[in-house]
């Protein structure tokens, strides 16, 4: 791989152990993948599970972070016992520690080095929103797929500790999905006309990106068919179940993402495979999303990924002056920021006097109520990556209902869940 | 029998195989206190892969793969090497962290030629990997 003079010294030790540690690491990762230099970086969005001893070790002789980086959400040991009395043992998947002295001192580090303790999976909710061809390495794949498809910024396939070692150098090897040639879509998805699109809620647009991404596996798609002034939020709505469904981490919206003005722009002149996307196709999407067998429902997540200020509106005027059903816990998935803005609004105060329960800088559908002794035998969710989280990160014994935010508060307040 | 591919992670190591039929993801499969595979619906729950070579097509899965394979590193709970047919950022991360020999690429399909019990020994330096049936009479 070509190295410019300043990259060398990196690896050279110049700048010490952890840059030098740093460097090798991503230099190595990057012959892998036929990279052939390095690209700055403009922003890394990090999950905080990397080992304390591992931040130490790459960070070692280094006082600043070399980009601009945010942290992931995470689960926080402290908020969780002061808030809801709860000690939680096990998460599952291993997310994140719930040892609350280790995710100080891992923080303090990463805050030395100039992280931001943003805990959010949607940077672009608190205003880190990237520009067109900006560089991110970020964890998380709904950053990810939303930063490539709406606005157009480049993001790779990433792991925690290339991240940080991006964080550390502020370089990245140019390989996968940061250079052009790989973006073009392998798959071009054409919106039916049976699709009611005008009318599309934003649990029609999870479905739909439900069934795109299951179609698409890894490779990269393309969507035509779809208004040119769809709306952010249903825009995500749409992209994040991508790769959960499917591995997928590009997908054009052609006449939304800057890089797709036309379908021939999001081709890039090569003739992949093509399908239709139709009623069908959503209502069975709806009916992978709706395993659910009893109408009962124990608890109602709003908020995957983390909800923006204007979501909050949204679900406030729904819920303000109702009553959330004894039965259930209605959880809400925010950042801390966007809390204290929506705490501003006067929206909070509404959803906690109506019995909402805000689960800050959580992953909303994996917070610990669901891993508790007895579980949750039904959730609701309008976010199609949520349905699909907690079926599988409970080892299916939790059922889902899936629909859009006004059937769930509906379904909040009457504890049962009504076509 | 002799496999060449190409190194992916330098070093040599001899061990026992362990294979793995579909792809692998540290995070949520291997547990790294024990060095078990711990998610039930994997084929080898329950089986470690400590100081053995684990053999598989691919990586898939979370970010957070890298951070598993360091952590089971440092408790001594990795495995001595891998083998992959071809290998996916996430994974080639978490091998690189961990700083375990490794290998893809081979010229003959590895998952074919490999079962679970063959004894392995190879030179990631060079690419190389001699397999000893595990019924052969070499051993």
């Amino acid at each position: 791989m070509k190295l410019t003079e300043d990259e060398k010294r990196m690896l050279g030790g110049e700048y010490g152990p952890g840059i030098q540690k740093s460097m090798d690491l991503l230099t190595k990762w990057g012959s892998l993948f036929d990279a052939e230099r390095m690209v700055k970086v403009n922003s890394v969005h990090m999950s905080t599970n990397a080992a304390t001893e591992f931040v130490m070790e790459m960070s070692e002789g280094t006082e600043k972070a070399r980009a601009f980086c945010t942290t992931h959400a995470v689960y926080d040991p402290k908020l969780w016992k002061d808030k809801f009395g709860l000690v939680v043992e096990e998460l599952a998947g291993g997310y994140a520690t719930t040892d609350q002295e280790e995710f100080e001192r891992r923080m303090a580090l990463l805050k030395k080095l100039g992280f931001l303790p943003t805990f959010t999976c949607s940077p672009y909710s608190i205003g880190i929103i990237p520009r067109a061809n900006d560089v991110l390495c970020w964890t998380g794949s709904s950053g990810q797929v939303i930063s490539n498809s709406f606005f157009g910024a480049r993001a790779g396939r990433e792991s925690v500790s290339t991240c940080f070692a991006a964080a550390i150098t502020g370089r990245t090897p140019l390989m996968g999905l940061l250079k052009k040639e790989n973006r073009y879509a392998e798959l071009l998805v054409k919106v039916d006309k049976s699709i009611d699109i005008n009318n599309f809620t934003e649990a029609d647009y999870g479905a739909l990106g439900y069934f795109i991404g299951g179609i698409a596996g890894p490779r990269n798609a393309a969507i035509e068919g779809l208004p040119s002034d769809i709306t952010f939020d249903n825009g995500r709505m749409l992209l994040s179940p991508l790769p959960v469904s499917g591995a997928c981490v590009m997908c054009h919206i052609v006449g939304v993402t800057p890089e797709a003005r036309t379908v021939e722009e999001a081709l890039g002149g090569r003739k992949p495979e093509s399908i239709m996307a139709g009623e069908r196709d959503i209502v069975e999407a709806y009916q992978k999303l709706n395993n659910a067998t009893t109408n009962e429902v124990n608890m109602v997540v709003i908020g995957c990924p983390h909800l923006t200020i204007g979501d909050i509106g949204e679900l406030t005027s729904l819920i303000e002056g109702k009553m959330v059903s004894q039965n259930l816990r209605l959880v809400v998935g925010v950042s801390n920021p966007v809390y204290t803005l929506a705490k501003e609004c006067g929206y909070t105060k509404a959803i906690e006097m109506a019995g909402g329960m805000f689960v800050n800088s959580c992953i909303g559908p994996l917070n610990p109520f669901m891993f508790l002794k007895n579980g949750v035998k039904v959730a609701a969710t309008n976010s199609a990556r949520g349905a699909h989280y907690m079926q599988r990160m409970s080892q299916g014994k939790t059922k889902t209902f899936y629909g859009d935010m006004r059937k769930c508060v509906q379904a909040a307040i009457k504890g049962k869940w009504e076509e | 029998m002799k496999l060449i591919g190409r190194t992916v992670n330098r070093g040599k190591a001899k061990g026992e195989a362990i294979v793995s039929r579909i792809p692998f993801s540290f995070l949520g499969e291997l547990d790294p206190s024990t060095g078990k595979i711990c998610s039930p619906s994997h084929e080898l729950f329950g089986q470690s892969l400590k100081d053995k070579i684990l053999v598989c097509p691919t990586g898939k899965g979370s970010s957070g793969g890298p951070n598993v394979a360091y952590l089971a590193k440092k408790g001594g709970n990795m495995p001595r090497a891998m083998i992959m047919k071809e290998i996916e950022p996430v994974l080639a991360a978490a091998i690189l962290t961990a700083d375990i020999p490794a290998i893809d690429r081979l010229d003959q399909d590895p998952l074919e030629c490999i079962e679970t019990g063959d004894y392995l020994e190879m030179d990631a330096d060079q690419g190389i990997v001699e397999v000893i049936k595990k019924n052969s009479p070499q051993i």
